[in-house]
């Protein structure tokens, strides 16, 4: 047969190991598979973010830095783009109102009016569908904003202007704003406007915004000081033009502002492709460590006619290069389509634009690389000991396999099987079988328990996510808060508040925003700070709940105290427990002193300060910006609806408000957000759990293979298939156990790291630790269902061998 | 280690065999095979030569050391003392590569079980010596290995694997496939120790057609009968030679 094929005996018989075994083979294939699936995957999502997330940026000539002030007029932008390092300027205007969409709830919308359309330089937004550019009274969304929205290209939706009218505005398109966060992540929806819509909605034809890219010269690597120093020229520029300038913005030069969450993504799907390279290898070493103790007598037999080491070493590398490669054919196809899948589902997240699949010649060669030399590499050295043997070991008896206790490791655990006597028959049988190949089971004991551990230690990081969400989320004792246009008497708030039903309590805060200057110097004024918004709330209040990191919280006989929050401290590393604080607020400059420093919250910089010093400081005494407001009802629904009432109410006193947040709708974005980190653990913790199934299917094909003779010999005393499946089920259920059990030691200091790194990844913050036991029983029902699946096939297998068949067998 | 490194990276070049030599010599070799019980001496100071053309039967009681003995000449077993030179060569100078491809081309092997390759038909079987010392054109090493099986009388079950066939007819091939590459000389471990009579009977006669056609032959049998069909008769006693003698002679 092989004559007629021309293929020499020794390659048939590498061939006859390949395809005479086909369960061996898928398991190896697989195991090998499983790695370079997984290197695959994550080589093209990461040069498909590469390429997409940078030409989808790059093609919107992002701004190096916008500045943002009291509108002002055209000249002024020409006169910044005139500026020394300046290559391209460009100014808008924005305005964040309140929109009421078809299904009748008010909203945030931040609009923007973009001079000229078509002769955009800076933040390009692009048309997707429908109008371009906008018409006159109507508003083109972002495709970010229009999933949560619940508008559709065609409908028209109610605006109202900052004096308090309604007017209605047609979408008429669909745009795309790469330089934009995601309306996911910033909860905000975007609209855009021409220049004479903004008479529409109460503002005046001016900008109050200023976009400007540097020239190339000016750059420093990464460096943000080259563009900062730009900036605060421009700065200036806008001062002498008499306009107050509130912001600085810089953006890191050729980096996209959600790079950090996307490098954080590839790193986790780094760590899981390495962990399943690691764990498919092993499983790889066990079954070709297993083929080569399984035909040692074959190889003496090829040395004693005649064949080298370096022949047999050849046809067991060659066998698993065979592996390898049918490893390729099965990852390389599965490892595109997931690729495709990822890169799909981060460019809809992170809203840039997917360019397709592309399967660069790297991708394949990283696979063929990874299915080939690691194989190779990992089983050389099991492939050198197993060719090793000698003649005479592999014809006679001697030297081989010997059952009998040796080490110190066997006398233990025939010690302690010796005092579990007590036990039925073949659970003893099962047991001293799962301690008699330590090798194997060492490997396959370290195979499911690593990947038990991460199973485990992912649902950790899952719950911890929760966790430090639900402990953000425990400083708002409040249900409801409204933002107001501008300020109110307090007590006027407060009743009107107190006017719509379902409101148990309610407290009227002062509210504004300033930046956090160095010191008290002039000059320190042209060193951007970020915005941080003040509150003032009275001085007991009882809507928040501030963890207390440093000092003190706020108490009666408090003046011009201020309490920072984390966020704060890390932009104005200056700030001191017992320091000054310097705090422009419009054209004042306030001085504090810091008394405490409290957990941020996920919402941003913010400083806090006594009420009654604070609008008396800025000389709004007994006024108020903001409420914050209790429901009677805990249901969430029922919150909502709660806060369009309250909305409505206020408009209708005319109290113009500028914004209402629903804290459970803010904590459902939150958790949005954190389910997609919590999609990509779970997708790395079902790849784990394929990993160890294939592990424990592998070691218990091996075990029954090699102990057919045994198998035959206790069918002949008489004992039944189902005898013989319990032996092998039994074993399974104990390696199942074992390593469910050393995974679950593992998992807890696993956990806290990769938590503690996941949380500095994506939240620059560690999470608040949580170990999950929910995991953990998961993961014991899965090793258990695994352990028991992964048996029975050989099993079956087993038991349905005769006696003649069992005997004849080799 | 490092020689043996290196030995097996380079061309593995045999010493020139002396010519006029006897087909295996052995000079006072012993052999000690190192347990955890203490040493044990298998083999002491033997002496032995056997000339091209004999068909020696060696025999001796269990654990007496006949498959230590056969073992230093196939170079499956190496000399703790002395030497072992076959058709001229020390082979208990040569490297383990070198002992592999040297035994290729001199000696055909026979065991006792555990012969054959399971997963190749027998015709394959017979043909792997070749494929792996690289004797004859591939493209007549089928036709070879046919022939051989046909003179072990096996000629159609050569497309069988090895377990469709007979314990005596996976000998026969075993036997076919030690002639592979057209060894001077053969040995054989008990080669009829689980065949009937008969068929032991019509093995050895192959091994005496064999002899007939000048090849030098050595087995280790139990059987008395067997052993006198043999032009020699060597007796091993706990690792000694305790009487060599032309076949008929020994019982007296
Ligand atoms: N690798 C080894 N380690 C330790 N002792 C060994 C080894 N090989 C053989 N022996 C011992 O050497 C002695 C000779 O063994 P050998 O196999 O040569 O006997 P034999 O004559 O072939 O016996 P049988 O007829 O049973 O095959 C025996 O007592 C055996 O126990
Ligand atoms: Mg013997």
């Amino acid at each position: 047969m092989s004559s007629l094929l021309g293929i020499s005996p020794r390659w048939h018989k590498v061939w006859a190991d390949l395809w005479g075994n086909k369960l061996r083979t898928v398991l190896v294939v697989l195991s090998i598979s499983v790695g370079v699936f997984a290197i695959g995957m994550l080589y093209s999502c990461y040069l498909m973010f590469e390429r997409d997330l940078t030409n989808s940026w790059r093609s919107a000539s992002p701004a190096s830095a916008s500045l943002y002030a009291d509108p002002f007029d055209e000249e002024l932008v020409d006169s910044i783009r005139s500026l020394r390092g300046v290559k391209e300027a460009e100014g808008r205007r924005n305005a964040d109102i309140r929109v009421k969409t078809a299904d009748g709830e008010w909203r945030q919308m931040f609009l923007t009016a973009i001079p000229d359309y078509v002769k955009q330089k800076v933040n390009i937004v692009r048309p997707q569908t429908g109008a371009w550019p906008p018409g006159d009274g109507d508003v083109l969304l972002e495709r970010s904003s229009l999933q949560n929205l619940g508008i559709a290209q065609g409908d028209t939706i109610l605006v109202e202007t900052p004096a308090g009218k309604k007017r209605e505005m047609k979408v008429t398109g669909v745009v795309y704003d790469a330089s934009q966060i995601p309306s996911l992540f910033s909860g905000r929806y975007y609209g855009y406007i021409n220049m004479d819509t903004l008479e529409k909605i109460d503002a005046s034809r001016q900008l109050d915004q200023v976009n400007f890219v540097v020239q190339p010269w000016v750059l420093q690597g990464q460096a943000t000081e080259p563009i900062d120093a730009v900036g605060r020229k421009a700065w200036s520029k806008l001062e002498q033009g008499n306009t107050t300038v509130f912001w600085l913005q810089v953006n890191k030069p050729g980096e996209h502002m959600l790079q950090s969450a996307i490098n954080a993504l590839i790193w986790l799907l780094a760590a899981m492709g390495a962990l399943s390279l690691i764990l498919g290898t092993f499983l790889l070493v066990n079954t070709v460590s297993a083929i080569l103790a399984q035909q040692v007598r074959q190889v003496g037999i090829m040395k004693a006619i005649g064949a080298r080491k370096g022949q047999i070493l050849q046809m067991y590398l060659t066998l698993v290069g065979l592996y390898g490669i049918l490893a390729l054919f099965v990852a390389a196809p599965l490892g595109a389509v997931a690729a495709d899948a990822v890169t799909r589902f981060i460019a809809g997240v992170f809203n840039f634009n997917s360019g397709g699949l592309a399967l660069p010649w790297q991708v394949i060669a990283l696979e063929a690389g990874v299915a080939l030399l690691v194989p190779l590499i990992a089983a050389l050295w099991p492939i050198w000991r197993g060719t090793g043997v000698t003649v005479r070991e592999a014809v006679s008896d001697y030297g081989i396999s010997t059952v009998e206790a040796s080490g110190w490791l066997d006398q233990r655990v025939d010690s302690i099987l010796e005092r579990l006597k007590k036990l039925p028959r073949p659970v003893l049988l099962s047991l001293r079988n799962t301690f008699r190949r330590k090798g194997r089971l060492i490997l396959t004991l370290l195979t499911l328990t690593l990947a038990g551990t991460v199973f485990m230690a992912v649902f950790s990081v899952r719950s911890s996510l929760y966790s430090t969400l639900d402990e953000a989320m425990d400083y708002f004792h409040y249900d409801v808060s409204i933002g107001f246009i501008q300020n109110y008497r307090a007590s006027r708030i407060e009743q009107e508040v107190m006017r719509v039903s379902g409101v148990k309590t309610v407290e009227a805060w002062g509210m504004t925003s300033g930046r956090v200057l160095r010191d008290e110097r002039k000059e320190s004024e042209d060193e951007a700070s970020k915005n941080v918004f003040i509150l003032a709330p009275p001085i007991q209040t009882t809507m928040v709940k501030p963890r207390i990191v440093e000092g003190r919280w706020l108490i009666p006989g408090d003046e011009s105290a201020l309490v920072v929050n984390t966020e704060v401290v890390k932009d104005s590393p200056q700030l001191k427990v017992g320091g000054p604080a310097v705090i422009k607020v419009g054209t004042r400059r306030l001085v504090f002193t810091v008394v405490g420093v409290v957990q941020s919250t996920l919402t941003g910089p913010i400083v806090y300060a006594p009420y009654d010093w604070l609008t008396a400081a800025v000389q709004e005494a007994g006024r108020a910006r903001s409420v914050q407001v209790v429901a009677q009802s805990a249901d969430p629904k029922e919150q909502s609806v709660l806060g369009r009432a309250l909305e409505e109410h206020m408009k209708k006193n005319s109290l113009r408000v500028q914004e209402v947040n629903v804290i459970w709708e803010l904590k459902q974005r939150i958790r949005a957000q954190f389910d997609i980190i919590t999609t990509f653990l779970l997708i790395m913790a079902v790849l784990l759990a394929v990993v160890g199934a294939l592990g424990l299917t592998g070691t218990m094909g091996i075990n029954v293979l090699e102990r057919t003779r045994e198998i035959g010999v206790l069918r002949a005393i008489g004992a039944s298939s189902l005898d013989i499946g319990k032996i092998f089920v039994i074993e399974a259920l104990c390696i199942g156990l074992i390593s469910w059990l050393a995974g679950l030691i593992l998992a807890l200091p696993v956990a806290a790291v990769l938590s503690y790194q996941v949380g500095v990844l994506f939240l620059q913050n560690p999470l608040t630790f949580s170990f999950s036991f929910l995991g953990v029983a998961i993961w014991l029902v899965l090793s258990l269902l695994l352990s028991v699946l992964a048996s029975l096939l050989p099993a079956w297998n087993a038991s349905r061998l005769s006696v003649k068949d069992v005997l004849s067998y080799e | 280690m490092a020689t043996r490194w290196l030995s097996w990276l380079a061309a593995d070049d045999l010493p020139q065999p002396r010519a006029d030599a006897a087909a295996v010599e052995l000079i006072d070799v012993r052999k000690v095979y190192v347990t955890g019980a203490g040493e044990f001496e298998a083999l002491r100071e033997v002496n032995f030569r056997v000339r091209a053309g004999e068909f020696v039967a060696v025999v001796g009681k269990s654990g007496s050391g006949k498959s230590t003995l056969i073992n230093m000449i196939t170079g499956i077993d190496r000399p703790t003392e002395g030497e072992v030179w076959v058709a001229g060569t020390p082979i208990h100078l040569l490297t383990e590569n070198q002992i592999a491809i040297w035994r290729g081309r001199t000696v055909g092997v026979v065991f006792q079980f555990f012969q054959l390759l399971p997963t190749l038909t027998a015709l394959e079987n017979v043909m792997l010596p070749m494929d792996f010392c690289n004797v004859n054109p591939p493209s007549g090493r089928s036709q070879r290995a046919l022939e051989l099986l046909e003179m072990v009388g096996v000629g159609n079950q050569a497309d069988k694997l090895p377990a469709k066939l007979s314990g005596g007819e996976q000998q026969r091939v075993a036997i076919a496939r030690c002639l592979a590459n057209d060894p001077p000389l053969i040995v054989a471990d008990e080669p009829t120790g689980n065949l009937d009579t008969q068929t032991a009977s019509a093995v050895i006669d192959l091994f005496v057609e064999l002899a007939q056609k000048g090849k030098t032959i050595l087995i280790v049998t139990h059987d008395e009968d067997i052993a006198q069909r043999g032009s020699r008769i060597v007796v091993v006693s706990e690792g000694r030679i305790v009487s060599s003698a032309v076949a008929g002679e020994a019982k007296s």
